[in-house]
Formats: structure tokens, C-alpha cells, sequence
């Protein structure tokens, strides 16, 4: 884990901090602490961070230096306050927790403000809402929906119960209340939520940090960051709109999504230790994709190799600013033989750093076809549109009858409510519905008994 | 009426809000995506209200009370109960109150969110004679539980460490138990 220095940080600008910043994907503890939930999910999606200003370190008080469990040292040791932040939801603990794989666990997220000094680093509220309790120790912060915002451990409140309060505003200071026998100097934060079936609990936090984080931040230029530009399949859309493609129960197929390089570090995949040197396109969460059954495409499987930020407008050859995960024609992927609607969910990750970029996905309704996949094999064309993580799909739908190939091409932001829009045809598409078109005429020459090359032959 | 009418506008924002998240996730190896979506519960206001309680609540708080669009309920024990502060929101109602050494908190919502990858899960306990959860951290305990339709959660946090009454789950139990029905917007006679 890399160290800073923790006095130094407070002078530089949040554009350094977002610059630096790095996190460990959701659900990865601190070895030995116990099993995280690999939930990507933002259960808070929008929420402010916690903290007024960056930097702040999310990592575990228990497990890093100055806890019971830790590695040895003080609480202020430089590395409890260093970039990547570690999730710490489901952390062993003793009682229940339905949402942990352990079904027990940590209940939030500990997270450290720049420096280790009690009542210095201003709270704020995440959402408007209204306080509805304040105890020795916690502050309760209820959002419109009912969410409960936890604050703990806080000194030097400015607020009471009762109270009405806007998104940003001063809560308190960053401290070490815990009833008279001081906690180290931090902020527990968690968000209890009413979730069908179980009931209200306390829900995986780490995500909506970091979202709101990285929004603390800014949109300063981070090392590693990319936008999706156009996503699509082989496959048939979906007319049923239970998925975004159809596919019939074992047929081949291919997907494919193009991403650009929006980062200040060029991406390759040599795997060496640099940033940005081991790029990859990985399946988010545990286990394999369904339709490829990996869980990883390399950046040297894409279209182009070595994508620079700022590079050429183009997707197909090294130094251009985008590539295509994977070459033409796509990812290679086989339905499932179980019917049902299926996701292929995706992210860029620099391995054994850090994941970044908006996750992508598409959906397919693995549909039965009698047996037979050709015969009842939903034909390529037409178009759908899911919104990528990120994005929001703009356009007109695509024609494409009968073999058309359709892409959906990304704009910038979607915001905090991303919905689905058609699709419209993008250059990558044209390209690739061109390629296919030639390599059917080439194969239709190939086999005519009447055609130059047969007669040749 | 307008009361009602706040509460429907306020219901639809959140449900406007809650299309398609992007963010949303599912372990990639399982069919169908995961998607969030509210449901609204419509609460049971058929328990009487303990007009004993209620009397102990401050004018203050009576008044919150009968703007809740969920059943309130609250602590019976007279310091407790007078020391209570009611916070009410579009969906949910809170009940804090501090009195001896001790700081209840109670969350109400017939808002949940429903997320297509979390499965249902029973709790292991049984709490007012329903299946519920307890927890704890920091030295603060929680139980959560359906009343009436509606998921209740209750802290209970000491305020000096060492309180018995926080070293295990015997005290907050029985302050479930005897949380009582104060009434609500749909309970009013």
C-alpha cells in the first residue's frame, strides 16, 4: 500500500486528491478481516460524501494500524491515511447481518478525514432530510425515502433532533465519542434501509461513498477513468423488452463494448506494476460470465492495445483514444442452455489496483427454440438500449433488418437517474455491419458454382 | 387532503427517481439484472392507541404523531415517553427519546426498496411476536421488525460505557415489547 504523507496532503488541491485517488472494489476486506459482500450496487445513489472535504480514507479502524486487530503502530500512522480505500462492510463481528455472506458482520463504512486530530474535520449532511435522534455518540439522519443516515462517533454537533436540514450541511466534526471511553478518531457511517423481504437493515454503504467521493472531488482528470462510447450484440433485440437481446438456449453469439480512455495514463496490458499496465475488462461481482463463462478480457484481445488518453480519433489501432473489447466481430459468447433472462456485467479494471470507468452491461432473454437453435434462431438486427453505467443512450432506433448489426451509442452524464432511451446506430456499428456485409459477399462468391473463384478453381 | 396530496407527490418523486439505476448489479453468473424498485405498504391502523402512552408525550410531540403516515409507536416508560421528540417524513415516522442514562431511537417506513438480487430472508428472532433481527455495534443495539405493515427498527444506545443495560440484548428486547401504539394520520378517531 502506498504512503503519504498525512501533513503534506492538507496543502494540495482536491484535483490532486482525484488524481490520486483509488479504491478496492466492494466486497474486498483486509485479509483475515472477515468476507465482504461484492455488491456494487449505490444504495444511496446521489447521496453527498459524509466529510466536507477531501482527502478522506475509508478503511477499517479495527484492522489497520492502532486497532485491535491491526498490523501494530498508532492510529496516525501515515498508512490509515493513504489512497486505495478498503471496504469494510461485513467485517467480523458476532451478531446478525442479512446482508453479509457470513450473516454477520460489520454494519457501515469507517472512514478517517485527512489528518488524525479530533473535532477539526467538518460532517455534512448527505441528503436533505431531518435529524431524528442524537445519542451520546450518533447522529440519525432520515432521508425523504426513510434511508437512515448514521453518523458515529462525532464531536462539536451543529445540529439537533428535529431539526430540518439541506444536503452539505454542517453536522459536526470528525471525532472519537464513543461514551466516555474514547474510539480512535473517525467517522462510522452507515445507512439502514427498509428492503423487501427483510425488513430494515443495514445496507452495504461502500459504493454510494465512493460515488459521492469521487463527485467531492470533482471532475478533475483521474489516472485511470474511461466513458462508454457504444455497446452492442449479434443477437436479436429483444421484442419482448424483458432483455436487451434474444437469444436461443446454446447458440453462439458475439457482444461487444467500445470504450474510450478518459484518464490521464495510457492503458496496456503488459501486467507490470505502473499504473494503467495491467488493463482489463472484468466481470463485476463473483464467478464467471454467464454467456463466455471467464471473468476477464484483455486489453490485448481488444481492437487496439494501447489506448492514450487524447489519442486519435479512433478505436482500431494502437495510440487511438478508444477501443472495442474484443477485436471484430465481439466477445464470443454461447447462451446458457437454462432459459431465463441473463446479464453480461462488465468493468475496466488495472489489475491488483483498482477498478474505474462506469460499469457496462447488457441482457439477454436465453429463449428455448424448440431444440433447434437455428432453426428458431432469432436473426441479428434491430436495435435496444441499456444504458450503460454512466451513459445515457441517445438517438433513434436502428433499422437493420435481417443480419443489421446495432450499437448504442453513449453520451456523456446520465446523472443521478439514468433511463432507457432507443438506440441509435454509431460508426462502430456501420464499420462492423460493413465487415460482416463483405465477408457474406466473399463467402456467397466462394461457394457460387459460377464465380470467378470457383470457375478458377 | 393536502397532507395527502404532499405525501402522493412526494411518493411519486421517489418512485420517478427509481427507473433504471445505472449502478445497479448482479452476481454476473445469475439470470436477470438487478434493478431497484419501491414498494409502498399500506399500514394496518387497526391496533388501538394506548392512551395512557400517548397522554405521557409532550404536546409537541402529539401533534407530529397525528401527522405520521405510519403508525407511531413509543416508549411506555413515563421518562421515557415525556422526553420523546417525534419526527415525521412523507413515508416514515421517528420516535428519539433520552432519558436515564439511555437514547432510543425508532425508525417506521412503509417504504422499502426492493432490489432484484436480494432474496427474502426470515429473521432469527421473534420480536412482538414476529420475526425480526438483532444487532449490534459500536455498542449500540438494533432490532428490526413488520408491525402493521410497516419495518420498524429500534436502537438503543447508553450513554456511558459499561451500562449494563448495553452489555446484551435483554434491555433492548424489552423495550420492544413494550413499545406502544400512539396513533398516527390514519389512526386519528
Amino acid at each position: 500500500m502506498r504512503l503519504s504523507v498525512v501533513f503534506a496532503v492538507l496543502t494540495l488541491t482536491s484535483s490532486a486528491f482525484a488524481a490520486d485517488f483509488t479504491f478496492k472494489p466492494a466486497g474486498t476486506l483486509v485479509s483475515g478481516s472477515g468476507t465482504g459482500r461484492v455488491d456494487a450496487k449505490i444504495y444511496a445513489p446521489g447521496m453527498r460524501f459524509p466529510i466536507e472535504k477531501a482527502p478522506a480514507y475509508a478503511n477499517s479502524q479495527v484492522w489497520g494500524h492502532g486497532g485491535s486487530s491491526g498490523p501494530g503502530g498508532g492510529q496516525c500512522d501515515t498508512e490509515n491515511f493513504s489512497y486505495p480505500w478498503w471496504d469494510n462492510y461485513c467485517e467480523t463481528r458476532s451478531w446478525s447481518m442479512p446482508l453479509c455472506p457470513a450473516g454477520k458482520g460489520h454494519q457501515g463504512q469507517d472512514i478517517r478525514a485527512a489528518t488524525c486530530t479530533k473535532n477539526v474535520h467538518a460532517t455534512v449532511a448527505t441528503t436533505d432530510g431531518k435529524i431524528t435522534s442524537i445519542g451520546t455518540y450518533s447522529v440519525y439522519l432520515t432521508g425523504n425515502d426513510g434511508t437512515v443516515y448514521r453518523y458515529l462517533h462525532m464531536g462539536s454537533l451543529a445540529v439537533s433532533t428535529g431539526q430540518t436540514v439541506k444536503k452539505g450541511q454542517l453536522m459536526g466534526k470528525v471525532s472519537n465519542e464513543f461514551g466516555g471511553t474514547p474510539t480512535t478518531t473517525h467517522l462510522h457511517f452507515d445507512l439502514e434501509q427498509n428492503v423487501s423481504g427483510i425488513g430494515k437493515v443495514f445496507v452495504p454503504p461502500y459504493t454510494s461513498l465512493v460515488q459521492a467521493y469521487q463527485t467531492l472531488l470533482g471532475p478533475t482528470v483521474a489516472k485511470l477513468d474511461a466513458k462508454l462510447v457504444s455497446q452492442g450484440s449479434s443477437a436479436e433485440v429483444d421484442p419482448s423488452g424483458k432483455a436487451d437481446y434474444r437469444v436461443c438456449a446454446g447458440d453462439s453469439f458475439h457482444f461487444w463494448f467500445e470504450l474510450e480512455n478518459t484518464g490521464s495514463v495510457t492503458w496496456t496490458d503488459s501486467s507490470g506494476a505502473g499504473d494503467g499496465q495491467a488493463v482489463r475488462l472484468g466481470v463485476v461481482g463473483s464467478g464467471n460470465d454467464p454467456f463466455t463463462g471467464e471473468n476477464r478480457v484483455s486489453l490485448k484481445e481488444s481492437a487496439n492495445s494501447e489506448v492514450v488518453p487524447g489519442g486519435g480519433d479512433c478505436s482500431d489501432q494502437p495510440k487511438c483514444r478508444r477501443t472495442v473489447f474484443s477485436k471484430t466481430p465481439g466477445i464470443a459468447g454461447k447462451a446458457p442452455s437454462t432459459p431465463g433472462v441473463y446479464e453480461s456485467r462488465w468493468r475496466l479494471v488495472d489489475e491488483l489496483k483498482a477498478w474505474f470507468g462506469p460499469e457496462v452491461a447488457l441482457s439477454f432473454d436465453v429463449v428455448d427454440c424448440g431444440g433447434d437453435g437455428a432453426a428458431g434462431s432469432p436473426g441479428a438486427g434491430g436495435s435496444a438500449g441499456s444504458a450503460g453505467a454512466g451513459g445515457v443512450i441517445d438517438g433513434g432506433a436502428s433499422g437493420g433488418a435481417g443480419g443489421g448489426q446495432k450499437t448504442h451509442v453513449l453520451k456523456d452524464d446520465a446523472g443521478d437517474c439514468s433511463c432507457r432511451v432507443p438506440a441509435r446506430r454509431s460508426g462502430f456499428s456501420g464499420w462492423v455491419l460493413l465487415g460482416l456485409g463483405l465477408a457474406f459477399v466473399r463467402r456467397r462468391h466462394s461457394t457460387s458454382p459460377g464465380s470467378s473463384q470457383s470457375r478458377r478453381s | 387532503m393536502p397532507q395527502r396530496a404532499t405525501f402522493v407527490v412526494a411518493a411519486a418523486l421517489l418512485l420517478a427517481c427509481e427507473g433504471e439505476p445505472a449502478s445497479s448489479v448482479a452476481t454476473s453468473a445469475q439470470p436477470a439484472s438487478a434493478a431497484r424498485s419501491t414498494q409502498l405498504s399500506e399500514p394496518d391502523w387497526s391496533t388501538p392507541v394506548d392512551r395512557d402512552v400517548q397522554s405521557r408525550l409532550s404536546a409537541a410531540a402529539r401533534a407530529e404523531v397525528a401527522q405520521s403516515p405510519v403508525p407511531v409507536l413509543a416508549p411506555s416508560s413515563p421518562a421515557l415517553a415525556a422526553s420523546a421528540i417525534v419526527t415525521t417524513g412523507p413515508v416514515w415516522a421517528a420516535v428519539s427519546a433520552t432519558a436515564e442514562g439511555v437514547t432510543v431511537a425508532l425508525h417506521s417506513s412503509r417504504l422499502a426498496y426492493r432490489y432484484s438480487d436480494i432474496a427474502p430472508v426470515a429473521g432469527d428472532r421473534v420480536l412482538r411476536d414476529k420475526k425480526g433481527f438483532v444487532t449490534v455495534e459500536s455498542n449500540i443495539w438494533q432490532a428490526s421488525w413488520h408491525e402493521a405493515g410497516v419495518a420498524h427498527s429500534l436502537h438503543v444506545e447508553c450513554a456511558v460505557a459499561g451500562d449494563g443495560r448495553c452489555a446484551d440484548d435483554k434491555f433492548l428486547v424489552s423495550m420492544v415489547e413494550s413499545l406502544a401504539h400512539v396513533g398516527g394520520r390514519g389512526g386519528a378517531p
